[in-house]
């Protein structure tokens, strides 16, 4: 019995320590505020007289280079050197640029050791890079070497804060070479995030919209999808290949369904015939059809129009539904209007009116159906 | 053996049961706190050192707002969800047969029209009377006027009506923090694998909010309040945290949960039978992933906070109470198989287990212990010393434990406790666990009794209007 007591006081004894713990962890964090407030003071006065030095054109101090060596070894240091940069970048922006690309070497030695440190760490410095590094250097190869090895990380942040910097740098081959080490790792990342990521890419988007389609047939298929909903907003055309990828039938579907929607953007009459064949074709696969329904009415042609009333009596809601969508986007005749009214199925018929009375194409236009 | 002998053997028995089902307890709740809090501080360093994600679009969720008879407080409810910091989503209100103003209200406030819109009826739901419709306010608000089914009817009928591949579901009369929905999505972006998100529910009484994000925050007044605030720190930042490092958690609470639509209707959507509509739904995407064999996740996300009022009267705390004890029950009932069950692992042998033992048995298993306690003092047999020594060590374990998981929400974002609260939380902790403890096991067995019945019920404690420009709870 008295092993029951001494378990329970075990666990009492472990409690009482977490609870010191974080008390003991609130008050330090207030005090580590106050000393923070100091320490950042006490950088903000150094990195200032190298500000003074600098706008005079005159040597910096060599002194304050080995202290940022030692200092920005430790987060918490680095965490406070990032808010005094943020705060002076407001007020000086041009002087805190030179004095970044004075120093840049610092960031050279800490890409380095950081990498040894826990993915947190690492991910934290890669955020303090993407945000402050002087990025209008031209190169810098040993950083940007190191930047590579941060994407391969099994930790989602520091990868999307490693591509984050080297979106900032502007290189495409950079960010190619980058999206290779990291599929090859066959680690999850969003397709969802890479599309949006890429277009934050700050360098020349169609070098690296014509580098990543070259590439296109080294990547996963997550990353292909990712890829062509990237190219979608390119200004680059692709319409030939895409189309020779898509009738070639040899990709993946959620890469030609990511193709078909491609030219629902970028009109491409050779793709419209295969697109209605889809329509048409009661064997295929019906995402097609939802898809091909939904950018179609891109294709301001009178065939387009026969095929979307057609699959507005669709057994499929989504086909129904992204069919009268694209038809009330579209000039409908006075012929095309009688079509829709006349169409039999029920569920079509709902679907017209709501979506043409959304769209306020009311009786008066003709369109809404009893 | 005589009669006496057999029951004193019995008793002995019986008192080695009860104290390897209290060391039992205390284990868990040592784990849970140990963890929770160390989690919690590690998703605080994350915070910290940036290691987040971040995107101008996430996922496009359909948030449902399940109302009956919620004219005091739906329109700002609906204003506060207007006011989050995110971009892709559309509000579902579903008028659940209300007989008061609930419909007039939001009609008349945001300018609602009357539309025939169609709906893809995937989950069976009572008859959709009327639907309205606005696209006048930030996001797309839609108001579903049904014939009375419950809440689960209710929120099948949003998810029927939804647009988006993600729903979420709120109470109507509680109120979303403004990162929320953000918080609750993020981690989607993290992990494709995600079925279900959970946020954490705390209790709105005592705080001061403005525009979403908290002003003032203190331990509400009333002793009943504040001690529901420790008990579902317990719950949200301890036990939550645990079962997730397993993917074992089988609660998401219906005021703030993140699920994915298609694998939800797949596996048939919310229950209309049962009470505890939250803890079915996320049960049965448990059993559907296994038994088809999908790599899924059930992800418990502290930093997506909800704000709930909590019952001030002992009267509506019994009510809310059976009706979750009630929705235990049911679920419990319905997946019985999960019970010992290798096929689904974690989930069978601790979450499910513990669930059963010290939450639905907990009260028979408890009065047990206290008949076998006056038998063994009547045959002589209880080191009363020694008893009320284990006691009375049990009861401060308790009430450290809840001190600790309620110091842990120094952990969480936008939370900052004066000495004041820490100093009220130390002297409620025995409380809790000694007066609020027995209250609610005393709902509990009651609601054993005639549990199937009153199904589609609306349980609900009296209602305070909320303003949401500067509300005070």
């Amino acid at each position: 019995m008295f092993n029951t007591i001494n378990i329970i006081y075990v666990y009492i004894y472990i409690i009482i320590t977490l609870i010191v713990f974080d008390l003991f962890y609130t008050t330090n964090e207030k005090i580590q505020i106050k000393r923070g407030k100091k320490k950042l003071e006490k950088f903000k006065k150094s990195i200032n007289e190298q500000l003074v030095k600098i706008k005079q054109n005159a040597k910096v101090d060599e002194n304050h280079k080995k202290m940022l060596l030692r200092k920005l070894k430790n987060v918490n240091n680095l965490l406070i050197y990032q808010e005094v940069i943020r705060q002076l970048k407001i007020e000086q922006e041009e002087l805190v640029d030179k004095y970044l690309v004075v120093y840049t070497s610092i960031f050279q030695v800490f890409s380095q050791s950081y990498r040894n440190k826990d993915s947190i760490y690492k991910a934290f410095f890669a955020s303090f890079l993407s945000k402050f590094y002087p990025f209008h250097l031209n190169t810098n190869s040993i950083i940007d070497e190191e930047i590579i090895k941060y994407v391969k990380d099994k930790s989602v942040y520091c990868r999307e804060n490693a591509m984050l910097y080297l979106y900032k740098r502007g290189s495409a081959k950079l960010v190619v070479n980058a999206l290779k080490a990291m599929d090859g790792q066959e680690l999850y990342y969003h397709k969802k995030l890479l599309s949006n990521d890429l277009l934050k890419f700050q360098g020349n988007q169609n070098e690296l919209a014509k580098l990543l389609f070259e590439a296109f047939d080294q990547f996963s298929i997550d990353f292909q999808v990712s890829i062509v909903n990237y190219l979608r907003f390119s200004n680059m055309n692709f319409n030939d290949d895409f189309y020779e990828m898509l009738m070639s039938h040899s990709y993946d579907k959620e890469v030609e369904l990511a193709i078909i929607r491609y030219f629902g953007k970028k009109i491409y009459m050779p793709v419209l015939s295969y697109l209605l064949s889809i329509l048409r074709d009661d064997q295929i696969d019906v995402e097609y059809k939802i898809i091909v329904c939904q950018v179609i009415g891109a294709y301001h042609k009178d065939q387009v129009k026969e095929a979307l009333i057609d699959c507005i009596s669709h057994e499929n809601w989504y086909v129904r539904k992204n069919a009268t969508k694209s038809l009330s986007k579209m000039h409908l005749t006075n012929e095309d209007k009688n079509k829709i009214k006349n169409i039999s199925d029920r569920y079509g018929k709902q679907m017209v009116n709501y979506t043409f009375k959304s769209r306020n194409m009311l009786k008066n236009e003709g369109v809404v159906v009893q | 053996m005589n009669f006496t002998e057999f029951a004193k053997s019995a008793l002995v028995v019986a008192n080695t049961f009860f104290i390897i089902y209290l060391i039992g307890y205390s284990t868990y709740l040592f784990f849970s706190s140990v963890i929770g809090s160390l989690m919690l501080f590690k998703h605080r360093n994350y915070r910290k050192l940036s290691n987040r994600l971040y995107d101008d679009y996430y996922v496009p969720v359909s948030i449902l707002v399940p109302a009956h008879n919620e004219e005091l407080t739906v329109v700002e409810t609906v204003k506060s969800l207007l006011g989050l910091d995110y971009k892709l989503y559309e509000i579902i209100v579903i008028d659940d047969g209300s007989t008061d103003h609930t419909a007039k209200v939001l009609i008349d406030y945001f300018k609602l029209e009357k539309i025939n819109r169609p709906i893809r009826m995937q989950i069976k739901t009572k008859k959709i009377k009327e639907i309205y419709e606005t696209e006048e306010h930030k996001v797309k608000i839609t108001l579903i006027r049904k014939e009375n089914g419950g809440k689960a009817d209710a929120l099948n009928a949003g998810i029927n009506m939804s647009d988006c591949p993600y729903f979420m579901s709120i109470d109507a009369d509680s109120m979303l923090q403004a990162d929320s929905l953000e918080n609750i999505a993020k981690p989607i972006l993290e992990d494709d694998k995600i079925v279900a998100c959970g946020g954490v529910v705390r209790i709105s009484n005592g705080l001061k909010i403005e525009n979403g994000r908290i002003n003032e925050y203190h331990l509400p007044k009333g002793i009943l309040v504040s001690m529901q605030v420790l008990e579902y720190d317990r719950s949200f930042l301890a036990s939550r945290i645990l079962f997730d490092q397993f993917n074992g958690n089988l609660i998401i609470s219906g005021a703030c949960g993140l699920f994915r639509k298609d694998v939800s209707l797949a596996a048939g959507g919310y229950d209309a039978d049962t009470v505890g509509e939250d803890f079915e739904l996320v049960i049965k995407l448990h059993v559907f992933c296994k038994m088809h064999k999908i790599d899924y996740r059930v992800k418990y996300v502290p930093e997506a906070i909800c704000w709930s009022q909590a019952p001030t009267t002992i009267k509506d705390l019994m009510k809310q109470r059976r009706r979750w004890n009630k929705g235990l029950i049911q679920g419990m009932y319905k997946y019985k198989n999960l019970f010992l069950n290798p096929k689904y692992g974690m989930i069978s042998f601790i979450s499910f287990l513990y669930y059963l033992i010290y939450e639905l048995l907990t009260p028979f298993i408890e009065i047990f212990g206290i008949i076998t306690m006056i038998a063994s003092y009547y045959l002589d047999l209880l080191n009363i010393k020694f008893m009320a020594m284990f006691m009375l060590i049990y009861i401060l374990f308790g009430g450290i434990l809840s001190l600790c998981t309620f110091l842990s929400r120094l952990h969480v974002e936008n939370i900052k406790l004066s000495m004041r609260d820490i100093l009220k939380a130390m002297s409620l902790c025995v409380l809790e666990i000694t007066v609020l403890r027995y209250i609610v096991l005393y709902a509990r067995i009651s609601s054993f009794f005639g549990y199937k019945k009153n199904k589609k019920v609306w349980d609900r404690a009296e209602r305070v209007s909320m303003e949401y420009k500067s509300a005070k709870f």
